[in-house]
């Protein structure tokens, strides 16, 4: 029960503390501020633990956990969170099926032509959005001859490609 | 110690059972989507026959730590899932492209390399075909299926937390 418990409560202490932060001021980069708060909970819930077991002291029989339990409740809360970081990510970077069907309910009966579409949604520069966030993420990177990619989307590029070559997939995306 | 050890390494062998599953049946059906179900099966399969096997006295505190390392299974299965589903990814594509091309390209390469103008109007065609848009007319009106339902929620959670309804300016 202890795992279960602690790694919720991490969880939500943790979720609390994003929202509070976010409806308060929101980050420039959303996503790495995002993972940067996951993890640093997740280290000061381990060093605490550490700490207190160092010390030898005791909060009332709940703390310090074992090293299992503490480290189970850790995994318990960091998968979770890199779960919600996912889910964020849709959130945040709006995909334009969503975009699309969010102006069209907005709409109404009476629904939207084609032009007041990408114009409601502004996606007429949809691609140039996309480049936008890319090099904002660090995913690529402007010089004066044109757009690379950068040390983050190769990375991820790589993992993409790696899995696909494992899977037997082909090297091509899409 | 030796146990809760084993426990706390179950949802991890489960993921790397998930992983197996994924590949073997994706080499042996070709289907993307149906290797993600298979995945989610064999991890949850392994998952079921560790935690059995792995079983204590105390049914109470095993039920606690089958639930704790089902969320975490389910929450790393789910980034596996976002990871490996990357490769159709625009963002992905682009930068493929960008790597490929082996030297730096104008923004002007990539709309005409990936037809910006067209990526949209492919979108709504998608959705006219899955039914979440109907076409009337000249006019597009929402189909009102789950898809919409998922629209709100998005705009909601993100109108709650950023202040904001979409990345892309809205008139």
């Amino acid at each position: 029960m202890t795992v279960l418990l602690w790694g919720l409560l991490l969880l939500g202490a943790t979720l609390a503390i994003h929202v509070l932060w976010w409806r308060t001021r929101l980050p420039g980069n959303q996503l790495a501020a995002l993972l940067k708060l996951f993890i640093g909970a997740l280290l000061l819930w381990l060093a605490g633990n550490a700490l207190l077991a160092l010390a030898g002291v005791g909060l009332g029989g709940l703390l310090p956990l074992p090293l299992a339990p503490c480290l189970h409740a850790g995994l318990l809360y960091f998968s979770a969170a890199l779960a919600y970081v996912v889910l964020f990510s849709t959130i945040d970077a709006d995909s334009p099926s969503i975009t699309i069907l969010r102006a069209l309910d907005a709409a109404g009966p009476e629904g939207l032509t084609g032009p007041e579409l990408l114009r409601k949604t502004g996606m007429e520069r949809f691609l140039a959005s996309r480049l936008e966030r890319m090099e904002a993420d660090g995913m690529i990177r402007r010089t004066p001859q044109g757009l690379m990619p950068g040390a983050k989307g190769s990375a991820l590029l790589g993992l993409v490609q790696l899995w696909r070559v494992i899977m037997g997939a082909p090297a091509e995306l899409g | 110690m030796t146990r809760e050890l084993l426990f706390f390494l179950t949802p991890l062998a489960a993921l790397l059972a998930a992983t197996v599953f994924q590949v073997v049946d994706y080499r042996l059906r070709r289907s993307l989507s149906g290797s993600y179900l298979a995945a989610l099966a064999g991890g949850l399969m392994g998952l079921g026959v560790l935690s059995w096997i792995l079983r204590g006295p105390d049914a109470a505190e095993d039920l606690a730590l089958g639930l704790a390392n089902l969320g975490t299974f389910l929450g790393l299965w789910l980034c596996f899932v976002a990871v490996v589903g990357l490769g159709v990814s625009l963002r992905v594509r682009i930068m493929s492209f960008l790597k490929h091309s082996g030297h730096p390209q104008s923004e002007a390469d990539i709309e005409a390399t990936f037809e910006g103008g067209q990526l949209v109007a492919r979108r709504i065609e998608r959705l006219v075909a899955g039914g979440h848009v109907r076409r009337e007319g000249d006019r597009y009106v929402s189909g009102g299926t789950w898809l919409t339902g998922v629209a709100r929620f998005n705009a909601s959670v993100k109108r709650f937390l950023t202040g904001q309804v979409s990345e892309f300016r809205e008139n």
